[in-house]
């Protein structure tokens, strides 16, 4: 049902029996009132001398009584009066029920209210006080058989007519209203189906916060939807870079590993450096799986960053502890210097490790057999330093600003043969960023030196040294 | 060392690898496949070392249980390396995080470094073996001889001594040892470690470290 048809019928539903109860309640009030008038003009018409008349000559009295009222031309009135007994000299006197004589002798009047088809009769008894002829007195109102003049506007079609005009005006106002509903709910259904990002909000009303309410609620929807979506692709990427960049590295390994199980299969001796070589290969997947996570999550707008304190003393000598095994391997010499004291920052510790972790992987990987590689972390926690140096080939000035770019990685930029540094300086580049750190290369004559630094005056605890 | 570390890692491959690392280094490893008797097995260990992804128990579970009864250190063993996970894992009370894939040597260092008792040096006198460096009496002990050094000397053995087995740069050296007016600055400091060298009688107790400046060594 519509929402116009049932405002209606509501309204008429609640206004119809309410337009009842005002009319039968108009009634009673008339009615009472004319009681209540009624047994005062009685008790006032006994008075003496009016009693003593009564009691002598009951039917002489209801005459006057009668005649001494002013009533309308369609209504007659007439008063009759009973004994004790009830019993009345006149024959025309209407019968007094037994529960109506009950009341009556305990004092009460008694009105009652019959219909006949010449139209209403009000009869009201009330008791005169009195135990001889005139004990009790029936006023009696009924049509007088008179045509009633030109029809008058009663009380009933008054109101009959204010209830109709009343809701004839609350269905044109609804109009309007409707009219609201309905944009509205053609903008959400364009809105839901992509053609429109918001509704219209028009008013100040409730309906107008509903609009308001619904853009609200769409709008984190898309949110919501547009971050699955970026998370759902940073997934697919993750799955797509790493099935292809790990794959070479994997096979390069797994040469290495054969060569290894042809020389052990040949009773052969077991050559340092094919060992070594297959533990690079390890160490660098290792590596690129975890960089491809972390690029992944980065490319999706994530991650928020989970701070706490970070001591970068631990950090430093984790990730130095880390390469060693390799650099060893590799016959690089890995060393670092960290202040006495914990050296504690506000960071996420993870992409901290994450981004020293490549620095020194990139010094040790891409270095020379016999050459060497320092980690120094100085200064304080507003104002620190972490500086990687090496002695091996180096990264071409017009290279340098390339990898430290700040732009999505892609696969041909995750070759092998820039080194491979890209991805892993990349993506310590952006943990900077998020921290508000700086990374650059410190010019060097030999080798290399990347510095990851506060970015208030970090370049003042480098400078020292 | 002969302590006992206790492997609770579900892959057969991985934890017979741990168990015989650890063998190598010299502990006593004690292996199992799942928490079912950690708590109790925890209670007999210096070390517990924990996965956090296992089949039937989940790793974090297992520390809690543990930590409700024993104050032994763990170090989680994990895939996940998201900072989430591993503050969670601190949070519950593990001592330390690392991540896979690892190398041995990473592991026993940060086992070892776990377990070092730490040496609490409250007396002034650095023992490095052949050298003993008295602070309070600004003596130096060589072969139980006094040694004469001049004030500055002295400055650089106590900076190296205290931190005898950790390199220390240049930059911190010249700042807490020399006068940049009257002993110089990073050029001299080379003129007086070699100085130091001689007077201590071995070139190896103090080495070049490249990149970063000096390293103190116990010698014997």
């Amino acid at each position: 049902m519509r929402l116009r048809s049932r405002l209606l019928l509501t309204s008429l539903a609640a206004s119809v029996p309410l337009a009842i109860a005002l009319i039968w309640l108009f009634r009673e009030s008339r009615s009472s009132h004319f009681d209540r008038m009624t047994a005062a003009e009685v008790r006032s018409a006994l008075e003496a001398p009016g009693r003593e008349t009564c009691e002598r000559d009951p039917a002489t009295w209801a005459d006057a009584f009668v005649a001494g009222r002013r009533m309308p031309p369609t209504i007659r009135m007439r008063a009759f009066v009973y004994d004790a007994s009830f019993a009345s000299g006149v024959a025309e006197a209407p019968p007094i029920t037994e529960a109506s004589r009950r009341r009556l002798l305990n004092g009460v009047d008694v009105s009652l209210r019959t219909d006949d088809d010449r139209g209403r009769i009000d009869d009201l008894v009330t008791p005169t006080g009195t135990n001889g002829a005139c004990a009790f007195v029936l006023v009696r109102r009924e049509p007088s058989g008179v045509p009633a003049p030109a029809p008058t506007l009663a009380f009933e079609t008054t109101l009959a007519v204010w209830v109709l005009l009343v809701l004839a005006v609350v269905a044109l106002a609804l109009g309007p209203v409707l009219a609201r509903l309905r944009r509205l709910s053609k903008a959400m259904r364009l809105s839901a189906s992509g053609e429109r990002e918001e509704v219209a909000v028009e008013g100040d009303d409730e309906i107008a916060d509903v609009a308001r309410a619904y853009n609200e609620a769409t709008s984190q929807v898309r949110e919501h939807v547009r971050r699955q979506a970026a998370r759902e692709g940073a997934l697919r990427s993750f799955l797509a870079n790493t099935t292809h960049d790990i794959s070479t590295p994997l096979a390069v390994l797994t040469g290495h590993l054969a060569l290894l199980s042809k020389l052990v299969a040949a009773g052969g001796k077991i050559e340092p450096s094919v060992v070594a070589a297959a533990m690079n290969e390890a160490h660098y997947m290792a590596a690129l799986i975890q960089n491809l996570g972390v690029a992944a999550k980065l490319d999706a707008g994530e991650p928020a960053l989970e701070l706490g304190p970070v001591d970068l003393v631990d950090v430093v000598e984790r990730a130095v502890q880390r390469h060693r095994p390799i650099a060893a391997q590799l016959g690089i010499s890995i060393e670092l210097a960290v202040p006495a004291a914990p050296l504690v920052v506000e960071a996420d510790v993870t992409l901290v490790e994450r981004a020293l972790g490549n620095l020194v992987h990139n010094a040790v990987r891409h270095n020379h057999c016999g050459r060497h590689v320092a980690v120094i972390l100085d200064g304080a926690p507003e104002t620190f330093s972490v500086r990687v140096i090496d002695d091996g080939p180096g990264i071409a000035p017009e290279a340098r600003a390339a990898l430290l770019a700040d732009s999505p990685p892609t696969s041909e930029r995750r070759r092998r043969a820039d080194g491979g540094q890209g991805l892993g300086l990349r993506i310590a580049s952006r943990i900077a960023a998020l921290h508000d750190w700086q990374l650059c290369f410190v010019p060097t004559d030999v080798g290399a030196c990347v510095e990851l630094r506060s970015s208030r005056d970090g370049a003042a605890a480098s400078s020292r040294a | 060392m002969n302590q006992r570390v206790l492997i609770i890692e579900d892959d057969e491959a991985l934890g017979a690898q741990i168990a015989s690392q650890l063998r190598d280094a010299g502990y006593q490893p004690h292996w199992l496949r799942d928490g079912r008797s950690a708590t109790d097995d925890a209670a007999q260990a210096a070390l517990v070392l924990l996965d956090i992804m296992l089949p039937e128990q989940s790793g974090l579970d297992i520390l809690r249980s543990i930590r409700r009864t024993s104050d032994v250190p763990v170090m989680m063993l994990s895939a996940r390396t998201d900072t989430f996970d591993r503050v969670r894992a601190l949070r519950l009370g593990a001592d330390d995080y690392l991540t896979k894939p690892f190398w041995p040597e990473e592991l026993i260092e940060r086992v070892k470094a776990r377990l070092r008792r730490p040496v609490m040096q409250r007396s002034e006198v650095l023992d490095l073996g052949r050298v003993q460096i008295d602070l309070a009496a600004h003596t130096v002990y060589v072969d139980g001889a006094a040694v004469p050094f001049t004030a500055v000397e002295l400055r650089l053995l106590s900076l190296l001594g205290r931190r005898a087995g950790a390199a220390v740069t240049r930059a911190a050296l010249v700042e807490h040892a020399l006068d940049p007016d009257r002993e110089g600055g990073e050029r001299t400091l080379d003129v007086h470690i070699s100085r130091l060298r001689k007077k201590l009688g071995n070139p190896d107790a103090i080495q070049t470290v490249w990149g970063i400046g000096y390293r103190m060594v116990r010698s014997e």
